[in-house]
């Protein structure tokens, strides 16, 4: 298991431009939100309230302790949190698009209830191609999307974690929203 | 897109949003001034901003969600038990599966394991373990996945530890080795081999399906989950769950009595293995599922009689759980195209499938063993023991369910279907053999004329011996069920499907079910004209029957142009030397009758040149001899000529009588006649028990829903009304008027239901209620001037009722227009001497009088002769 001090580093890595890092965060980030997503669901049926970015703050405090490190640790964090939820979401729905194509299924059907549908997995598949092509246009939009629609993030923690203002990200918000939502339907026809 | 124009565009959008709505457009227009791209751009962005989303979808719970269903990763390399767990195979509703390895052993034995999911009572589950799994343990079978321990983890999930097997399931595996029908027979075969040594070792499997049976890369299938069904389901407190996840999960393979939470048995096996093996064979469900909510699904289990494999491969399917089915999709990784697949599924395979298949675990194959038997005689191309589902059964079974008399009915029926079926599909695989296929379909008219005789309700077979007292529904729905199995039976062979369609809206017609009948033989022209052309003698009969049903149904305008067109067909078949006489007498004769009805001239001419073409007829068709008297027996009837009615309509009584087969229901229709012309003729004694003998027959043969029993109702409430007994004439008008409600849809529609209003109308006017009479009399008029042509007399003998009523409320002035204008109408139709001619004169004389106007009373009595006096005219059907 790393230690805080070796997560912070990464941290830093990656928002340095360091993929590599990125590489060696991700495992530790998923198991965080597999252990999230248990605490979700238990609290979920008290409390329904629950804000997701107290969830990933809660992961990101086990994972880095409570240590003084820097805020825009934090930040990265969140966005390490919000981009392995992308992967984890339209991995997915990539492989819920495979079985259904029928090109062979690599994961045992089991069942025959998926915990996505095929307009959503569809759907998200189709966001994560058209945010690929925003980030081409203009990447802070494309990363602003990114911590709000898969991180979860408030507007200002996104502000945070892109070291900008928020009304910035209030304005890059709604560009990208408007813009990802005209690709999609002319991507849907 | 460059930098600046990007740039531009935000922040044109971005000020645009800040705008009040309704200043957005001039905002634009000043800011985009010419540049309409830049405008289109900002616009669009706009629309796609209002559409909204994304806020209210917020993917990182939906993954979140997610990552809760497969739980697996953050398992790796934890133990369950004595395994470490590798990483996960897959996910299901009962939990997720995971490849493990036990840890304590030198050598890495790899298995799996299913872990079952939280909130589930796990003591029972593995109490009930440690009670099978000596039994499950012993299941040594090449074909089968060994369970080979279980437990619960440390936070208290019960899993079971089995072989692990890499393969993929039996429906991919098929079809990714695009295995033809053989292969897949042979790979079930084996599947079969595995149950069956199960069910010797008293396990049930209980969840058989396509995903618990892995195909190895040696292509040797395994059966995983022996038994675990069973495990999970013992539990009171699981039973539910497990309730709810089958209905959520797995109820394409579920039996009728899994969804109905009966007994289990190895029966239960055999329909899912039947399941099993129609997907297989064919790609698709037995049941659709798509659109259905799950308790409609169950139904369709419990209660739907699944299509045949050839002819379910011919459906084109969108499930939600796999892409769209077509006819090539699902037979490219089988026979190869359509017609390869169906021909080598149909019969025996049919046959085979849904045997095990059946609704009733006691009708299904009786074992696995035989099940696969049947599938190795089919093989080596013995005789299989599996037989169509007779529709005898199912017939009999719908009688039982339905309690009702109509059991043999209902059985000739649907045998006959099943035999014109049958006949003319063998006449098909003749096809290449012209002569032999023209003898087939030779017998298959000769069974189609019978079956439509059988229940045209002109046959004594369906007189007797259990008069009914409405028109049928049992029968109603079994014909309706011979509609539907013809269509989905008979899809591929149009021009059998069409005769069918005709031969069922011929019984429809008979039954007073026009809509229902216009709808079927619509459909059958259409195909009829796709078959032959739009012009050919082979469409006649059904474009004929549509006529007679438009007529009825009060669209004259259509029905003509159909008529005229089948005369037209015939004439000309006619000249080329192809005279068909009896269809020829059919065309002449109903357009003849039509005619009549609305009181053309020239219906005389039809119908007699029909009657020259019908008594060239012989045997039974002699009937239509009788029918064509009849109608002229009508014309002479409205013509006044009341001795040429009688003897006409006496005529059509002998021929009848003389029919080899007995009781025809037409024949009620000339005794209906009859009787209104001996009331014509004054002649009530006569007249009575031939109006009752005409009225009993249709009660018996067409029951109380059917407009030409109501028919009959209003020829009695007429004769008692001229024989002066008030109360019963009126009551048999009421009781027309609601037979003419439960016959018909829109009863308003039908020119034939003024009839019972009129009579009642007149009656209440006699018996002293005339307010009461003219809202009856007043929607006789009605429906008359809205149906018929302008200037039928029968408006005109409607308005003098309605004159007359008027008269008894001293409303003279409205009374007077009202039979002026009859008067006028029907001396043009029937001359000064015509019986209603005169009649009317006489209301015109009874108006002057009590309005004190002498002149005027002389005037009309002069026109009077002394031999008048009659009541006025009523219409015969």
């Amino acid at each position: 298991m790393s230690s805080p001090g070796e997560i912070t580093q990464l941290l830093a890595d990656w928002s340095e431009g360091d993929e590599a890092a990125f590489q060696r965060l991700l495992p530790l980030v998923y198991d965080e939100l597999h252990r999230l997503a248990n605490a979700y669901m238990r609290r979920e049926r008290q409390d329904h309230t629950l804000q997701t970015t107290a969830l990933i703050h809660e992961a990101y405090l086990r994972l880095l302790g409570q240590q003084n490190v820097h805020w825009q640790t934090r930040a990265h964090f969140f966005a390490v949190a919000a981009r392995a939820m992308r992967n984890i979401l339209v991995d997915h729905a990539r492989g819920r698009g495979r079985v259904k194509r029928g090109d062979g299924a690599p994961v045992l059907p089991l069942g025959d209830v998926a915990p996505m549908s095929f307009e959503r997995a569809d759907e998200l598949v189709a966001v994560n191609t058209a945010l690929e092509s925003l980030t081409a246009i203009d990447p802070r939009k494309s990363r602003v999307f990114e911590l709000r629609y898969f991180g979860g993030m408030s507007i200002d923690e996104a502000a945070e974690a892109l070291k900008v203002s928020p009304a910035t990200v209030t304005r890059d918000w709604r560009m990208a929203r408007a813009w990802l939502r005209r690709e999609l339907s002319t991507q849907v026809g | 897109m460059e930098t600046n124009r990007w740039r531009q565009i935000e922040d044109l959008f971005q000020s645009a949003l800040d705008c009040e709505p309704a200043r957005r457009a001039a905002f634009l227009d000043s800011s985009c001034a010419g540049d309409a791209s830049l405008r289109q751009e900002i616009e669009s962005l706009l629309a796609s901003y209002d559409k909204g989303g994304f806020t209210e979808t917020p993917a990182f719970v939906e993954g979140l969600k997610l990552l809760e269903e497969n739980d697996g990763r953050s398992l790796a390399g934890q133990k369950i038990g004595p395994y470490k767990v590798i990483r996960k195979l897959g996910q299901g509703g009962m939990g997720a599966v995971y490849l493990a390895a036990r840890a304590d052993q030198s050598f890495q034995k790899e298995v799996a394991i299913k872990l079952i999911k939280r909130g589930q009572d796990t003591d029972d589950v593995i109490r009930r373990f440690r009670g099978e799994r000596q039994i499950l343990a012993s299941l040594d079978h090449p074909n089968i996945t060994r369970l080979l321990d279980g437990g619960t983890t440390d936070d208290g999930l019960p899993y079971f530890v089995m072989e692990y097997i890499q393969g993929q399931p039996i429906d991919i595996y098929c079809d990714s080795n695009k295995l033809d029908t053989t292969e897949r027979l042979k790979l079930f075969q084996s599947v079969c081999a595995a149950v069956h040594f199960a069910h010797q070792n008293l396990v049930i499997h209980r969840d058989i399906k396509a995903g618990n049976i892995l195909v190895t890369s040696e292509g040797v299938p395994r059966l995983l989950d022996f038994g675990i069904a069973k495990l999970l389901a013992a539990n009171p407190s699981l039973a539910d769950r497990t309730v709810t996840l089958a209905r959520r999960m797995t109820p394409l393979s579920a039996s009728p009595e899994q969804v109905r939470g009966e007994n289990i048995t190895t029966a239960s096996d055999v329909y899912s293995l039947g399941v099993l093996l129609y997907k297989l064979l064919t790609g698709h469900s037995p049941y659709r599922m798509a659109g259905r909510t799950p308790d409609e699904f169950e139904r369709a289990i419990c209660e739907e009689v699944p299509d045949k494999p050839s002819s379910v491969i011919g459906r084109v399917e969108n499930s939600a759980a796999e892409s769209t089915s077509t006819p090539q999709s699902v037979s490219e990784t089988r026979e190869g195209t359509p017609d390869k697949s169906r021909r080598r599924l149909r019969g025996d395979l049919d046959n085979i499938a849904l045997m095990a298949l059946r609704k009733e675990p006691q009708r299904r194959y009786s074992s696995v063993l035989q099940f696969s038997e049947d599938i190795r005689r089919h093989l080596q191309g013995l005789p299989v023991t599996a037989r169509h589902d007779t529709p005898g059964y199912r017939a009999s079974k719908f009688v039982g369910r339905h309690k009702t008399g109509v059991a043999a009915t209902v059985l000739i029926f649907l045998s006959l279907t099943a035999g014109i079926v049958a006949t003319v599909r063998q006449a098909r695989v003749a096809r290449a053999e012209r002569d032999r296929a023209q003898v087939e379909k030779a017998k298959a008219d000769r069974i189609n004329a019978f079956l439509q005789d059988m229940l045209s309700f002109s046959s004594p077979a369906y007189a007797s011996p259990n008069p009914r007292k409405d028109p049928d529904a049992k029968v109603s729905e079994v014909v309706e069920e011979a509609a539907r199995r013809a269509e989905s039976e008979l899809a591929d062979q149009p021009e059998v499907l069409a005769e069918m369609q005709r031969t069922i809206g011929a019984v429809y017609y008979a039954q007073g079910r026009y809509d229902k009948a216009e709808q079927i033989l619509r459909a059958a022209l259409e195909k009829y004209i796709r078959l032959y052309g739009p012009d050919r003698h082979e469409n006649v009969e059904a474009s004929n029957m549509l006529a007679n049903v438009l007529l009825r149904k009060g669209n004259n305008a259509e029905a003509e142009a159909l008529f005229l067109k089948d005369i037209d067909i015939e004439r000309k078949e006619a000249q080329r030397g192809h005279l068909d006489v009896r269809t020829m007498a059919y065309v002449l004769g109903d357009y003849g009758s039509m005619l009549d009805q609305r009181g053309d001239k020239a219906t005389g001419g039809y119908l007699r040149e029909a009657l020259q073409y019908a008594s060239k007829l012989t045997g039974k068709d002699r009937a239509y001899v009788a029918m064509i008297d009849n109608d002229l027996g009508d014309v002479a009837y409205r013509s006044g000529d009341w001795n040429e009615s009688e003897r006409l309509n006496r005529a059509a009584l002998d021929e009848y009588r003389k029919l080899p087969e007995g009781t025809y229901v037409e024949m009620a229709a000339t005794l209906s006649n009859l009787g209104a012309v001996l009331i014509k003729k004054g002649n009530y004694s006569q007249a009575e028990p031939v109006v009752r003998e005409g009225l009993e027959l249709r009660r018996k043969m067409l029951g109380d829903a059917h407009p030409d029993t109501a028919m009959s109702f209003f020829r009695l409430s007429d004769l008692l009304y001229k024989e002066g007994d008030y109360p019963g004439a009126e009551g048999a008008a009421r009781e027309s008027l609601q037979v003419f409600s439960r016959a018909l849809a829109a009863p308003k529609d039908s020119v034939y239901f003024a009839n019972p209003l009129l009579e009642l109308g007149l009656i209440l006017n006699k018996t002293g209620r005339s307010r009461e009479a003219e809202a009856y009399l007043r929607e006789a008029l009605e429906i008359r001037t809205r149906l018929l042509p302008k200037g039928n007399q029968l408006i005109a003998i409607s308005e003098g009722a309605l004159g007359e009523c008027l008269t008894s409320q001293k409303r003279y002035a409205e009374a007077e227009a009202l039979l002026l204008r009859s008067y006028a109408t029907i001396k043009t139709v029937q001359g000064e001497k015509g019986p209603s001619t005169l009649e009317t004169a006489r209301r015109l004389v009874a108006l002057y009088q009590s309005w004190g106007k002498p002149d005027q009373v002389a005037r009309y009595q002069s026109a009077l002769s002394p031999a008048s006096g009659n009541p006025p005219a009523a219409r015969t059907p």
